[in-house]
């Protein structure tokens, strides 16, 4: 149990810095890198949720946290990472696409560490 | 929701800010070290900054929450485990930092070669390869690791 807490943990801090990665190199114009960091994102973010639906099962845990961290995760982070992603590959043809990546990503990460907020203090 | 219950949550917020951090800077700087022209090296590295703030801000979030966890709990310094995760948190602070020091003069290095004609350079090359500011930087982040660790099995308590 405590080696899936582990690396859910830590994949989920490596999504985070990926995410940061992406609002810094976005906020400089660097598409591809951005795009790229927010590609290594979306990828984190399915492992760290694939561990912590294994943590879930092997725990048998039921809780109203559970629910607000696994919807954060997945309609915030994930869906919002894959569409960072396509906005950061958009940018370097369309101006409009430049606008809303860096705010995007600065808003993922902000959802990333309210999820973890969530999860570290289990709010009943 | 409980005291105890806030301090985990802002606690673990400034893990994720310290960890996530650092982890921004290793692939920036990662990147730096794949260009050739002393300009884009100069820029790669200056982005890594905005990142180092977030390092230290989680940093002094971890230490200062852990700190009233460890007496709102009533655990004591001398656990092995707290002990233990302490020491390796500054080792991660000073290692990061002086790793950091070298990336600094690597900037501005690359900040005088880009005045110069931009033209790649074999110097600023082997300050970005340098094995020993890479050990430091990989030593500090490993430290941080071994803290999660520390945090999660807490042996002893």
């Amino acid at each position: 149990m405590s080696w899936l807490v582990f690396l859910h943990v830590l994949v989920a801090m490596l999504l985070v810095g990926g995410l940061i990665a992406s609002a810094v190199t976005a906020r400089f114009e660097l598409w591809n890198v951005a795009r790229w960091s927010a590609v290594a994102a979306v990828a984190a973010t399915i492992v760290t949720i694939g561990l912590g639906e294994g943590l879930t099962a092997d725990e048998d845990v039921a809780a109203g946290w559970v629910d607000a961290s696994r919807g954060l995760a997945v309609f915030g982070v994930l869906l919002g990472g894959c569409v960072l992603a396509v906005v950061a590959g958009l940018a370097r043809t369309r101006p409009r696409a430049r606008r809303v990546t860096a705010p995007l990503a600065v808003l993922l990460v902000l959802i990333g560490l309210a999820t973890a907020f969530v999860m570290a203090a289990k709010p009943t | 929701m409980t005291e105890v219950q806030w301090l985990i949550g802002f606690h673990v917020l400034g893990a994720f800010l310290f960890v996530s951090g650092a982890a921004a800077v290793g692939a920036l700087h990662a990147l730096a070290t794949r260009r050739e022209k002393p300009s884009e090296v100069a820029y790669l590295l200056g982005l890594t900054r905005p990142a180092v703030a977030v390092v230290g801000a989680g940093g002094l979030m971890t230490l200062g929450l852990g700190a009233w966890l460890v007496d709102y709990e009533g655990w004591d310094w001398g656990d092995g485990w707290i002990s233990a995760a302490l020491l390796l948190w500054i080792a991660s602070i000073a290692l990061g930092g002086i790793g950091g020091r070298s990336a600094r003069h690597t900037r501005y290095l690359a900040e005088r070669l880009a005045a110069e004609g931009d033209r790649p350079s074999e110097e600023l090359r082997r300050q970005l390869a340098d094995p020993v500011a890479q050990a430091l930087n990989y030593a500090s982040f490993l430290a941080v690791v071994a803290v999660l660790a520390l945090m999660i099995w807490k042996p002893g308590a």
